[in-house]
């Protein structure tokens, strides 16, 4: 799939930039397109899109796509209640669960994840002084930032302290940490960051809120998220091999997790987490574009 | 709607079917004996009385697709909730709608040159009302080229602009209502050679940044250039926004509002259709009511 994501980000990338940017999409859209799989052991192939270019793998994304392929007829799984994707990240094998056509929620299984690095320490004069957090890597590496003296807790900060104080922290650790993944240097960037605090709903263990991007906060309980969560709870001993975790997201939202094995990556002690959510389809759109009449129909953005 | 029917705002304006800069239109019945076509405001916090991109938008949407009947496409008639709108389509050599013109309400200026403190600095603005009040500030002022990537600044510094003029000076429409009288938002202009051909950036409601280069805005600015004697009747201004689309805005005629002197000004512009949705709501999706991160 990286051969027909460089294809298509050369040939046809207004379609991405049409359909993610305003006025038909936003600064937080994100979007998957089907694409027939050309592995034997795949149904169907799929790339990633959003406002800045092509992901190579996207937990929400899988959820939503599958639960619209399904419930739409655009795929015919070969094995009912399963689905193996090929992504541009590799195959992605998805069970999932429904009646008939209805598609209640899916369930894919992560790559290894582990905890990096724990109790790292930065002044953050921001919320009055030094703040404490670990990094775990769950698909991308996260600064996850745990209730502490100087935090009281994502209940205390409104979404747009989470991307003012995410913006600057990002940075400065960065300036002053650096991160490197084991197995492939070119995972080694820290560009998320994790904000926790305690669950609004009964039945949640955790809550979360995660700032990527240049000022994104996800509207999800984010897929690598919660795997880099759990890898740090795992690692102190807090969730053990078969163990759930139901993580919040800023709106309530919730994954639920398992720790489905324990592996190692390199030196690291890791977990191979699976994450289990649900989609629902609200809409059908015709979108049309008129590159002959519209001088903005490439799309813009303001950020 | 607003008492009864609010959900279907929610619904459509915000996520995960719209976004927090998202604005639509709901078309009713004429509220008057020869009105064409009736239509609310919606955005994300609840309904405005008029918005010109919206007219604009709508009255291409309209035409196009035959959503409403009209008596004269040269002069349609939109009962707003602030009242009567008159539009003109202007069409293409080949037959499609070009551009949309309307006449807004009477515009003027209110204060030529009100100095407010900015932290450690001055800033002078113009208050002028177009169908709001806006401050009106030099964008060279703060260095702003009034580019998509400086849009953080822009709202940022357009806000305390904003909360310095409500403090410091005391926003009143000497005939309108009551509830027209605070400022609407901040609007920074860069000029360019051409007298009155310029960038506008509008920074208005809740820290909201205008893609379009605002109707009242444009009004507004018609009327201060008319009061100092840079355009004539009939003569037009092209005023484009952040992103590079363009109004244009002409004064029709004069007159006065309270013992003001103003001006009745026209805006015409362009929209084009983006889709055609049919949206759902599943009766188990708990979040398919709307939400919005604020």
């Amino acid at each position: 799939m990286l051969d027909k994501q460089q294809h298509f980000i050369a040939e046809y990338d207004w379609i991405r930039t049409s359909l993610m940017l305003e006025p038909r999409g936003h600064a937080m859209m994100s979007g998957g397109i089907l694409y027939p799989s050309q592995r034997d052991d795949c149904d169907i192939g799929v790339l990633f899109i959003e406002t800045t270019g092509c992901l190579p793998m996207c937990g929400h994304g899988i959820i939503g796509l599958v639960t619209i392929a399904v419930e739409n007829g655009l795929v015919e799984p070969r094995v009912p209640g399963r689905l193996d994707l090929e992504t541009p990240a590799g195959k992605v094998s998805v069970r999932y669960r429904g009646e008939g056509r209805k598609v209640s929620s899916v369930k894919l299984t992560n790559v290894a994840s582990f905890l990096y690095s724990a109790g790292l320490q930065l002044d953050f004069p921001e919320l009055g002084g030094p703040l404490t957090f670990d990094v775990a890597y769950g698909g991308n590496f996260y600064a996850i930032v745990e209730p502490q003296a100087h935090y009281g807790g994502l209940s205390e900060m409104t979404a747009a302290d989470i991307v003012r104080l995410s913006r600057l922290l990002r940075e400065r650790i960065n300036e002053t940490f650096t991160f490197s993944h084991p197995k492939d240097d070119r995972l080694s960037h820290m560009r998320h960051v994790m904000w926790t605090g305690k669950p609004v709903k009964p039945g949640s263990d955790g809550r979360n809120a995660v700032f990527y991007g240049d000022s994104a906060i996800d509207r999800s309980p984010c897929g690598t998220g919660t795997s880099s969560r759990m890898a740090q709870l795992a690692a102190r001993g807090e969730l053990a091999e078969g163990d759930s975790f139901v993580h919040e997201s800023y709106i309530g939202s919730r994954f639920r997790g398992v720790v489905e094995a324990t592996t190692q990556v390199g030196d690291f002690p890791a977990i191979v987490p699976s994450i289990e959510g649900w989609a629902r389809v609200y809409g059908h759109n015709v979108i049309t574009v008129d590159p002959d009449d519209d001088p903005f129909w490439k799309g813009f953005i303001v950020t | 709607m607003q008492d009864r029917l609010d959900a279907y705002r929610r619904f459509l304006m915000l996520e995960p079917r719209g976004h927090a800069d998202m604005y639509g239109a709901v078309l009713m019945p004429p509220a008057t004996a020869d009105g064409d076509v009736g239509v609310l405001f919606l955005h994300n916090e609840g309904y405005s009385t008029m918005c010109g991109h919206g007219i604009i938008a709508l009255v291409t949407a309209g035409i196009e697709h035959g959503l409403f009947e009209v008596a004269d496409p040269l002069a349609i008639r939109i009962d707003s909730p602030a009242g009567r709108i008159t539009a003109r389509v202007n069409y293409s050599a080949a037959g499609g709608v070009d551009s949309v013109s309307f006449v807004n309400v009477p515009s003027f200026v209110l204060d030529p040159r009100l100095t407010v403190r900015i932290g450690d600095r001055n800033v002078d603005c113009t208050i002028a009302y177009g169908g709001a009040f806006y401050a009106y500030v030099d964008a060279k002022l703060f260095d702003f080229e009034l580019i998509p990537s400086e849009a953080a600044d822009v709202i940022r510094t357009g806000q305390l602009i904003k909360e310095a003029v409500n403090r410091q000076c005391e926003i009143r429409h000497p005939e309108g209502d009551e509830a027209l009288n605070f400022l609407y938002g901040t609007i920074f202009v860069r000029e360019e050679e051409k007298c009155g051909h310029s960038r506008n950036a509008c920074v208005f409601a809740q820290a909201e940044l205008d893609r379009s280069p605002t109707g009242t805005g444009v009004s507004g600015r018609a009327a201060i250039h008319h009061a100092r004697g840079d355009i004539g009747l009939g003569e037009e201004m092209v005023i484009s926004s952040i992103i590079g689309s363009k109004f244009r805005v002409r004064c029709l005629e004069n007159t006065t509002v309270g013992g003001i002197p103003a001006v009745i000004p026209e805006v015409t512009g362009s929209a084009w259709m983006t889709g055609e949705h049919r949206f759902l709501l599943d009766a188990h999706d708990p979040l398919g009511s709307g939400f919005l991160l604020r």
